[in-house]
């Protein structure tokens, strides 16, 4: 599913979207950066409430294509800048994480853990 | 690929025959030819009499022949080619492969001037030769055409807002060589683990990135307080990063781990009060 029709649907409010057709396969909610490093499969959308800088860095290094700042998580312009730059989604939702990921499960988005 | 005709002069007939061969005397019976072909992967018997001369070749056709008679009981003398056309050992391969041309067979004995085998000069033969020398040109153009890309990038200790964009840019570069994505994924998590470690511990640092046709070599050398137990700070989980550091989501005590689990090598050097190096390798031959 295509990462700004997952937007409309779930009412994300829309940060950036400078990729926002791009298809969107897995999930993952994580807020340890490591963690998302070794498990994150590309083309996932990313569920934290990480909302620094380093979050970008992460998402480009994983192919994660968008990020859903959920909790109502608001990230600054530094981060929205960098965004936009790396053709990162970036979507802020009041919902929690768990309400979400439940959400996303329903779309056919399934979250699967990269082996090493 | 086109082959001059002065390299195929160049290559002697005894250079590139088969002398792991097997001989009969006309008395063997076709059945056991026929096994001995199959066990030695041949395709050309030559028959040779009391003195150990040639007088014949049987041929994996003469095999077909007289399996269609249902008569692989009979001595090989009935169905074998007789005085074959022969190679010399002195020959040399553009001489062969126009024999080739003329007779459309597909092996010739080799025999010296006193009528004994020496060998035999199969299209299989020629075929290998000239994939021997295919490997060897690729080999030669790959040495000369890429020398080791070195990348190099500066890494300043708690400097969070420029954090990854080093080992962002390492991904990219490797995604424009072409190099395969499992690989390319392993590298960015290295640099990426390997990166943070500077900007949340060191003062400053550097991660460098080897890159050859066999190996990716990563070294991220920084100075800082050192690590004073390597084998503590291997383990999952364990962590000296300060509170508010963690609450970034980082300092999970999973970036060596991480950084042990893409590598296929991985050195880690460290002085107390002074800094750490990490050396990691990743194979790129091995399949």
């Amino acid at each position: 599913m295509k990462s700004k029709e997952i937007a409309q649907i779930l009412n994300f409010q829309v940060i950036s979207s400078p990729n926002g057709d791009v298809d969107i396969k897995y999930g993952i909610v994580c807020d340890l950066l490591s963690f998302v490093m070794a498990h994150a499969l590309e083309d996932s959308i990313w569920l934290t409430i990480q909302t620094h800088l380093n979050t970008i860095a992460v998402a480009v290094l994983t192919g994660i294509r968008s990020i859903v700042f959920v909790s109502g998580q608001k990230p600054n312009e530094e981060t929205i800048k960098k965004a936009i730059e790396e053709k990162i989604n970036l979507y802020v939702t009041e919902k929690s994480a768990f309400e979400i990921a439940g959400e996303l499960y329903k779309l056919g988005i399934r979250g699967e853990e990269k082996r090493l | 690929m086109r082959i001059p005709k002065e390299f195929f002069e160049g290559v002697k007939v005894k250079e590139i025959m088969n002398t792991d061969i097997v001989m009969v005397t006309p008395y063997h019976d076709m059945k056991s030819i026929q096994e001995i072909m199959r066990i030695k992967r041949i395709d050309g018997v030559p028959v040779v009499n009391d003195l150990g001369k040639i007088i014949g070749l049987v041929t994996v056709e003469n095999v077909i022949s007289a399996l269609a008679s249902g008569d692989l009981k009979s001595p090989c003398e009935k169905y074998m080619v007789r005085n074959p056309k022969y190679l010399d050992p002195e020959d040399n391969l553009y001489t062969a492969l126009k024999l080739f041309r003329q007779y459309r067979f597909g092996r010739f004995p080799v025999v010296n001037n006193e009528g004994e085998v020496l060998g035999i000069l199969s299209t299989k033969d020629i075929v290998l030769k000239l994939l021997a020398i295919e490997e060897k040109e690729v080999k030669i153009e790959k040495k000369s055409e890429l020398e080791p890309l070195i990348l190099e990038y500066p890494v300043l200790g708690g400097d969070f807002v420029s954090a990854g964009i080093a080992s962002s840019t390492v991904k990219k570069v490797l995604q424009q060589l072409g190099v395969e994505p499992s690989i390319i994924r392993r590298v960015a998590i290295i640099t990426y683990e390997a990166e943070m470690n500077i900007v949340i511990h060191a003062y400053r640092g550097v991660l460098k990135v080897f890159l050859t046709p066999e190996i990716i070599e990563i070294i991220a050398e920084d100075e800082g307080p050192g690590i004073s137990d390597i084998e503590l700070a291997m383990q999952p989980g364990y962590s000296t990063a300060p509170d508010n550091i963690r609450e970034m989501g980082f300092g999970a005590g999973m970036g060596l781990p991480n950084i042990k689990n893409c590598s296929d090598e991985l050195r880690i050097e460290s002085i107390v009060g002074k800094g750490t190096k990490v050396i990691s390798k990743i194979y790129l031959d091995k399949k």
